[in-house]
């Protein structure tokens, strides 16, 4: 792991980082000449739909295909016991089994020549199961009498505990607490492409066009999967039309369409439908916390307690997605923090990852708690998160590598007019309107090896080659910006070439935790200060110079004195194509990097309908130096819309009898409209360069939607003077609380 | 989606001549609004028909004509509802409802007649794997669902889904009358009466023989009428209502003469409220306080209300009263 470059500091005169240059796939995308993966058509392709358990809980004890397989262009009809069915590494299940544990699990799949005539057949396989009892509510696994869904019980993994400092000691000190509890809804991705993949073989060679958020990973858990060398697997992943987290992890489709393509000897392509995606594709879990504060009169934070409840789904391998607490944790200042997780085994959907897994679920209910306490304590909001900014760790003991919480309080606070506002309620024409703030932490963690390629090719060209997927957070823009400026090249000299695992260099895992400019950034000016360095010392030979007289622009390598020079593509063609690679550098030991945000938010509360409407919000964020400002107002927009969804309007349905989701569909699952969203959500840059790495950046994919959603519901009290502590803040629930209020 | 055979009818004649010819097997599609999405999402139980043949009415040409007469306005079905809304001097509340109606690419493509014939958005209704009575099964399992999953009917019944459609309420509140063609002759009826025994059919909302479409809708003058229409729904658009509210007052400032009131969302059927007229007529228009006149006009749910289905529907009603009022005493 190499030592960082000298740091790009508050100072650093920079041309190309830090512009709104435009986002270098935008005309690829709006005229279609994008390819994503559900557009690959292959030559003799076959098309394959799962078969999906109708019980929560049980064994298909009856699988009959005869009547499919009748079907026009039904190929193939397998079911639990027509394997092997290769296991989905790092798990042992089997990709079908006849263990069903969830409504939507997979227990078979049909294979024809057309989708629509697949579909049909697949509703034409006899299946008989053997029901079990289930548990579909966390209440319900937690009964006394409930069906254990696990030998160590319906409590998977233990009872984590989070505890930092002296818990009773801070509760003697404490002169006011207030304890309440929260809950948040499971909330689905809905990315636009669905899940899905194209699989191929040539021999015993494997190659898939697959939407994910890493290929390599994906490579390597199919390679081991089916017991080939990484060479014999190829993932192409170039454009992916959403992910948010749910497209991370290898899952039983992929294995499906690899092994039908192999058993029939043509390509398969699989793709779920929009109503798979929401019984299958998985989602955020749904959390229960009971949360107590305490306080001095004089508004010092001295304790956070919790209990917190997630619903993990039937899965062990998934359960940790299911809830955590240390981002809620670190937020503010406090003496003594101690966070009780339980994590319960349901006949659900596994959670998997969702911006900002655990964390945005976590600060909708801590950012309310800090709400009441404020107002318990007759403090403003703002005024007393002010006051708890904490310049160390709690949780890992070291001082943050820069933190700019208190500048996204104040600029925020600036833009939005906070103290310009009455604190109390405004009503007229039986509307309520009130403003709210809400702040959020997110650790930057998540490193590992990372390497990068960049080469100057035969046309002069600078090919960057980077082992991620780009899931639309910009990473095809951000990388030729950052190796442009090591280069001192315009960023329009530089194709990123990513998305193919057979023409890159393995980079991060996944583009996940809001660390790919983070981790991979670095890695990428490294590479391209090397490539600087080769570019001028072959031209030095060429020319006879001295590499020190010579710079490197548009027009190739030039004397500085301007007596002569060599344009790239002449370069290229004496000295040959130059490369260079690196890993990523060294993280800092001695502080721990963190993104910080404060959300302002004013809401209009329809005292009759119950109905919120956000009219605007103020979103300041630290995420260090931003690399284009253009692209972070965007992942702010979206990821503000996506927290607003889950605080207001989305909710899953489920069935407490029998597990089926009852709205899955778009237009029962309520996602924000464009008449929903508010007129004006405005990013504030409030971050400077932090000390986490040698870039100054830290990531700005997960914080807004995590900062979105205490900030409206501190908003919707303010407008109302009462408290909704289960998201989502629907209708219904606003006007059950005013009716409680009026009571 | 199960494969069919689409064939296209030149009139409504033509249509219900087809229908007869292919017998149940057959189904009659306007634009496939929510008829495809029926088939797609395989929404169809024990008694549910999966047609083989549809008969296309998008090429009858009649059933798009708009005309006027002194008796009133003859809508066709098959108008778009985007056709209605640019549709010059057609009553005031048809235009609020139909920009009510989900978005602009739908109003676009979809019809009158589909609107008015759209099935239940009950979440167990279209579940497709769950068999509700709507679809021949055994009672309905929305009754004990959690609260959220609730349809919405305040009544007791077979079927506890609300009616989806915000043009049938208005239509009803305007005394429109249903020109029906079938293969052996023309009927028409009052709109209402089409929704007749709606809960308890286990096919449609509307009693529709299998040969029979509906083709026309009569509109009489309205000129002296003020009339309103509201929706309340948990989104701005692509939404359906948790209620809707038609509204129709006769009088001046004055007096009110006669009203009528009908509400969406609330009952298999567009629900009339019946007493309106008995509640409203000989009241003073600058007397009436809309909130409470909503609150006498709904009926007493048999069930507890939930999911806020009571109140929105008292909301809806009051505002479109309120609306109504303002038009007849300027």
């Amino acid at each position: 792991m190499p030592e960082p470059l000298p740091a790009w500091g508050a100072a650093a005169d920079l041309q190309t980082v830090g512009q709104p240059v435009q986002r270098s796939s935008a005309r690829l995308k709006v005229t279609g000449q994008a390819e994503f993966p559900s557009d690959v058509s292959l030559p003799g392709m076959a098309h394959a739909v799962l078969l999906r358990s109708t019980i929560a809980r049980g064994r298909v004890i009856r699988f009959d295909p005869s009547r499919a397989l009748a079907l026009p262009g039904v190929l193939a009809v397998a079911g639990p016991l027509d394997g092997p069915w290769p296991p989905y590494p790092p798990r042992k299940r089997p990709s079908i089994d006849d263990e069903a544990r969830f409504v939507g699990e997979e227990i078979g799949v049909v294979v024809a020549e057309t989708e629509a005539q697949a579909r049909e057949a697949a509703r034409c396989v006899g299946i008989g199961y053997d029901t079990a009892p289930a548990c579909i509510t966390v209440e319900q696994a937690l009964a006394p009498d409930a069906p254990q869904l696990a030998e160590e019980g319906n409590i998977v993994r233990g009872i984590e505990v989070l505890a930092r400092g002296d818990l009773s000691a801070a509760e003697t000190a404490a002169e006011c607490v207030v304890e309440a509890s929260y809950s948040t809804e499971a909330q689905h991705h809905n990315p636009l492409e669905p899940h899905g993949c194209v699989a191929t073989w040539q021999g015993e060679q494997l190659t898939l066009w697959d939407g994910n958020q890493g290929g390599h990973m994906i490579r390597e858990w199919l390679a081991r999967a089916f017991g080939l060398g990484l060479d014999q697997v190829r993932v192409h992943s170039r454009f992916v039309g959403g992910a948010f987290g749910s497209k991370i992890i290898l899952r039983p489709y992929h294995l499906i369409a690899a092994a039908m393509s192999k058993r029939l000897a043509r390509p398969v392509r699989l793709f779920m439908d929009r109503r798979e995606e929401f019984i299958a594709s998985h989602q955020r879990a749904a959390t229960q916390r009971h949360i107590r504060l305490g306080a001095t009169r004089a508004g010092r934070l001295l304790f956070i307690d919790e209990e917190i409840t997630g619903q993990a789904g039937p899965c062990r391998f998934l359960a940790p997605n299911a809830a955590g607490a240390a981002n809620g944790l670190r937020l503010h200042r406090c003496d003594a923090v101690r966070a009780q997780i339980r994590r319960v085994l349901t006949n659900t959907q596994a959670p998997v990852p969702f911006r900002g897994p655990t964390t945005a679920e976590d600060i909708f209910c801590i950012e309310q708690a800090i709400d009441e306490l404020a107002h318990a304590l007759a403090f403003d909001p703002l005024a007393l998160r002010m006051q708890n900014i904490a310049q160390t760790d709690l949780l890992e003991e070291r001082p943050y590598a820069g933190k700019q919480l208190e500048r996204c309080y104040q600029m925020g606070a600036q833009a939005f007019g906070w103290q310009a506002r009455p604190p109390g309620a405004v009503q007229a024409h039986g509307k309520a309107y009130g403003i709210g703030v809400g702040a959020a932490a997110y650790d930057a963690t998540l490193y590992e090896a990372s390497k990068v390629e960049i080469a100057c090719v035969a046309d002069g060209r600078i090919q960057l080659r980077l082992g991620i997927s780009e899931i639309g957070c910009g990473a095809d823009t951000v990388f030729a910006q950052i190796a442009a400026e090591a280069l001192g090249l315009p960023p329009a000299l530089i194709d990123t070439h990513f998305g193919d695992t057979a023409s890159t260099p393995r980079s991060i895992d996944a583009t996940n935790h809001s660390r790919t400019s983070a981790v991979v950034g670095p890695s990428v000016r490294a590479a391209a200060q090397q490539l600087k360095q080769q570019l001028l010392q072959s031209a030095a030979q060429c020319l006879q110079a001295d590499a020190a007289d010579l710079q490197l622009n548009e027009q190739g390598v030039q004397c500085l004195d301007g007596s002569q020079g060599i344009s790239l593509p002449e370069l290229v063609q004496v000295q040959g194509e130059m490369a260079a690679s690196a890993d990523r550098e060294r993280p800092p030991s001695d502080v721990f990097a963190a993104m910080f945000a404060a959300h302002f938010v004013e809401v209009e509360v329809d005292l009759r309908s119950g109905r919120v409407q956000v009219l605007r919000a103020i979103c300041a964020h630290d995420s260090g130096r931003i690399l284009n400002p253009q692209l972070a107002r965007s992942q702010v927009q979206g990821g503000f819309l996506q927290g607003m969804g889950m605080a207001l309007q989305e909710q899953r349905v489920l069935d407490p009898r029998d597990g089926n989701m009852l709205n899955a569909a778009m237009w029962a699952y309520r996602t924000p409209g464009v008449l929903d969203a508010p007129a004006r959500i405005e990013f504030i840059d409030a971050g400077l360069p932090d000390g986490g790495n040698s870039l100054g950046v830290k990531g700005i994919g997960e914080p807004p939607l995590i900062a979105a959603g205490a900030a409206i519901a501190n908003a919707v009290f303010n407008a109302i003077g009462v408290r909704l502590r289960s998201y989502p803040i629907t209708p219904a629930k606003v006007l059950a609380a005013l009716a409680e209020q009026a009571a | 989606m199960r494969a069919f055979e689409l064939i296209d009818a030149s009139s409504a004649q033509h249509a219900a001549q087809l229908l007869r010819q292919h017998g149940p097997a057959a189904q009659a599609i306007a634009r496939g609004g929510d008829l495809l999405g029926l088939l797609k999402e395989d929404v169809f139980g024990p008694s549910g028909r999966i047609p083989d043949v549809l008969v296309n009415l998008a090429g009858a040409g009649e059933l798009r004509r708009i005309t006027r007469s002194p008796q009133g306005l003859q809508l066709g079905a098959m108008c778009t509802l985007a056709q209605l809304q640019q549709m010059p001097g057609l009553p005031t509340m048809l235009h609020e409802a139909i920009a009510h109606i989900a978005s602009p690419q739908l109003r676009a493509w979809t019809t009158l007649g589909g609107n008015l014939l759209q099935r239940p958005r009950c979440l167990y209704f279209r579940h497709p794997d769950i068999a509700c009575f709507k679809k021949g099964g055994q009672g309905c399992p929305a009754v004990q669902g959690p609260a959220e999953a609730y349809p919405g009917s305040l009544f007791t019944g077979a079927c506890h889904a609300g009616h989806p459609s915000d043009l049938a309420p208005v239509l009803i509140a305007l005394q429109a009358r249903a020109l029906v063609v079938g293969a052996e002759g023309t009927r028409s009826i009052p709109l209402d009466e089409l929704y007749v025994g709606a809960a308890a059919n286990v096919v449609s909302e509307a009693r529709l023989a299998q040969d029979e479409v509906l083709a026309t809708l009569l509109l009489p003058a309205t000129a002296h009428l003020a009339q309103a229409f509201e929706k309340v729904a948990p989104r701005l658009a692509n939404e359906f209502a948790w209620t809707s509210a038609a509204v129709v007052l006769e009088g001046d400032e004055k007096i009110i003469t006669d009203a009528r009131v009908v509400l969406g969302g609330m009952a298999p059927a567009p629900w009339t409220a019946g007493q309106a007229a008995t509640v409203l007529a000989g009241m003073q228009p600058d007397a009436i306080e809309p909130w409470s006149v909503a609150q006498a006009l709904l009926p007493s749910p048999i069930r507890s209300p939930r999911e806020a289905r009571l109140p929105a529907a008292q909301l809806a009603l009051s505002r479109a009263l309120e609306s109504a009022l303002r038009r007849l005493c300027p």
